[in-house]
């Protein structure tokens, strides 16, 4: 069986101005590979600058990979089809402010995603997003809310509604829960697994909390400089960490939080 | 099961009524406002409003000084010039040159920079990064400067100074849409709604455009009052409108050589371009912080 998800000597360099005949070369991601089985979650750990958001911006499809591939049950995804990418792996980001348009109403922008990608009447569309709104725990009214309008907390449920608008099986969360504050993020944790246990959907974490990670991912992948340190079931990483690094970095955020 | 119907029977106010409800609330915003909708008024119906056509010459009262002095007559409201023209007739008249057709220059400018400006920052590379530094350089050439070469090539005349401040404004447009536009595209939003799958032109008109409006409206007022302003400067420099049009800028040149004898006949004109600018520049600045103020609450 193939898994949900492969990805495959994954590579991103970026080109940082420079002297225009030399740009300088930064290289963020190095010859990634790893694979993820359907309704498992992953979690991506590292230090500032190993990498692991532009990983996660390559699957969702925000950035273009300079090299490597990502299959979808052993289909490769071209980096510009969002049409057919945005079926299967969806993305949340960090800043629900950023993420969310100020001048269109939360129920328009659940919209989009149908709009584009079905043929559903208005009446269908309409009735789809109060059903995913009820789902993420808003009401079917806040659709003419306009985000400014809205908390923290409710802000975030508004993105993973647009998340799961079409069923998708791998959802992309680029530290998602950082922004959050304790309670709120307990709310929304356990709205994430309700949503995985009756969607059968995968996850792609990135995080810097070992308790969220410890908590949530079925299998951690440490991340340094581009490359991947160690990619293990969550408790073997837990119990007897392989290297100082991935000790490390489990200890530093245990002391901080 | 019927859902509840909690918050629809108050209607959320969609967000042109919000920015509109937010501008009522400042009381010198609203004073530009009927001024600007009164010289709309006198622009459109100059010909019924003024009691006389601006160029006939009343002979029998040269240099009448306005009704409310001693030597005044209520037939000239607003007193004669030296030819004996009616100032009030002159001034409404004036309206259409100095106001209207600065303001038809400028929406046929943005009609041009706007969508041009969306399509230079859609695009990407060389060609986008060359306009752009064209641009920078056309820019910072002051917009009279380059309307004045542009008459000296042209020739002086009313037409031609419309089509030189109509080039002149083209390259502003352009330029403040491309930024905004790109200062847009790299947002969490606009990502967001790529990764939906949506097409080209429902990113730029839907997504993107209203968050660049609070731009362009700086952009069309700021526009406005830099053409009335040239058209003016052009008109009193003798490179604009010629001398029977009652052109405010005109006027205010003519009446340099009676400014001691007669001073209404400099001062009204000044006057008119002053309420006038004035009033563009509050109504466009107070649009803004009523868009700034929306999204901020």
């Amino acid at each position: 069986m193939t898994s949900l998800l492969r990805v495959e000597n994954l590579s991103k360099a970026y080109l940082h101005k420079g002297r225009w005949w030399a740009p300088k070369r930064i290289r963020a991601l190095n010859n990634v590979s790893f694979d993820l089985e359907s309704g498992q979650t992953l979690a991506i750990m590292g230090e500032t600058g190993s990498g692991k958001s532009s990983l996660a911006k390559i699957i969702a499809g925000a950035e273009r990979p300079s090299s490597g591939t990502v299959y979808l049950r052993g289909e490769p995804l071209k980096a510009q089809d969002y049409r057919f990418r945005c079926r299967h792996i969806r993305m949340v980001f960090q800043d629900t402010d950023a993420s969310l348009n100020p001048h269109l109403t939360i129920g328009r922008q659940l919209e989009e995603p149908l709009l584009f990608n079905t043929h559903l009447s208005s009446a269908q569309r309409r009735e789809t997003v109060s059903e995913a709104l009820l789902k993420v725990g808003l009401l079917p009214e806040h659709a003419v809310f306009h985000s400014h309008m809205m908390s923290t907390g409710q802000k975030q449920r508004a993105c993973i509604a647009r998340a799961i608008m079409l069923n998708p099986d791998v959802i992309v969360a680029d530290e998602a829960l950082a922004a959050l504050d304790s309670s709120i993020r307990a709310q929304i944790i356990n709205l994430l697994l309700d949503l995985q246990r009756d969607m059968k959907m995968s996850y792609v974490f990135v995080s810097h909390s070992p308790e969220i990670i410890r908590h949530v991912a079925d299998k951690v992948m440490i991340m340094r400089h581009g490359e991947i340190v160690t990619y293990e079931d969550t408790a073997s990483v837990f119990n007897k960490p392989a290297d100082g690094y991935t000790e490390s970095l489990l200890q530093q955020t245990y002391t901080l939080s | 099961m019927p859902t509840p119907k909690l918050y629809y029977e108050e209607r959320t106010p969609s967000p042109l009524e919000q920015v509109w409800v937010q501008f009522r609330h400042n009381m010198w915003a609203m004073i530009a406002l009927h001024i600007l909708g009164a010289i709309v008024l006198f622009t459109l119906f100059a010909p019924v409003l003024a009691p006389y056509s601006p160029n006939t010459q009343f002979t029998d009262a040269l240099s009448m000084p306005p009704a409310w002095t001693e030597e005044g007559t209520i037939r000239f409201l607003l007193g004669t010039d030296e030819l004996g023209r009616d100032m009030l007739s002159r001034l409404l008249y004036g309206a259409r040159l100095s106001f209207g057709l600065p303001f038809l220059v400028v929406l046929a400018a943005a009609a041009i920079g706007i969508p041009l400006g969306a399509l230079a920052a859609m695009s990407v590379g060389v060609k986008s990064s060359t306009l752009k530094h064209l641009l920078d350089v056309l820019l910072s050439i002051p917009s009279l400067l380059l309307a004045l070469i542009i008459v000296a090539i042209l020739g002086p005349g009313l037409d031609n100074a419309l089509l030189a401040i109509w080039l002149v404004l083209i390259p502003q447009f352009l330029h403040a849409t491309r930024n905004a536009v790109h200062d847009q595209r790299h947002r969490e939003y606009v990502i967001a709604s790529r990764l939906n799958g949506v097409s080209q032109w429902y990113l730029l008109s839907v997504v993107i455009f209203p968050n660049t409006v609070k731009v362009l409206v700086v952009q069309l007022t700021m526009a406005l009052s830099t053409a009335i302003l040239d058209i003016a400067a052009l008109g009193f420099l003798g490179l604009g409108a010629q001398s029977p049009a009652p052109e405010w800028g005109s006027m205010l040149a003519k009446s340099v050589e009676v400014a001691y004898s007669s001073p209404w006949v400099m001062a009204l004109p000044g006057f008119a371009l002053f309420i006038t600018l004035v009033s563009v520049n509050v109504v466009g600045d107070s649009l803004k912080s009523a868009i700034d103020e929306r999204i901020k609450r």
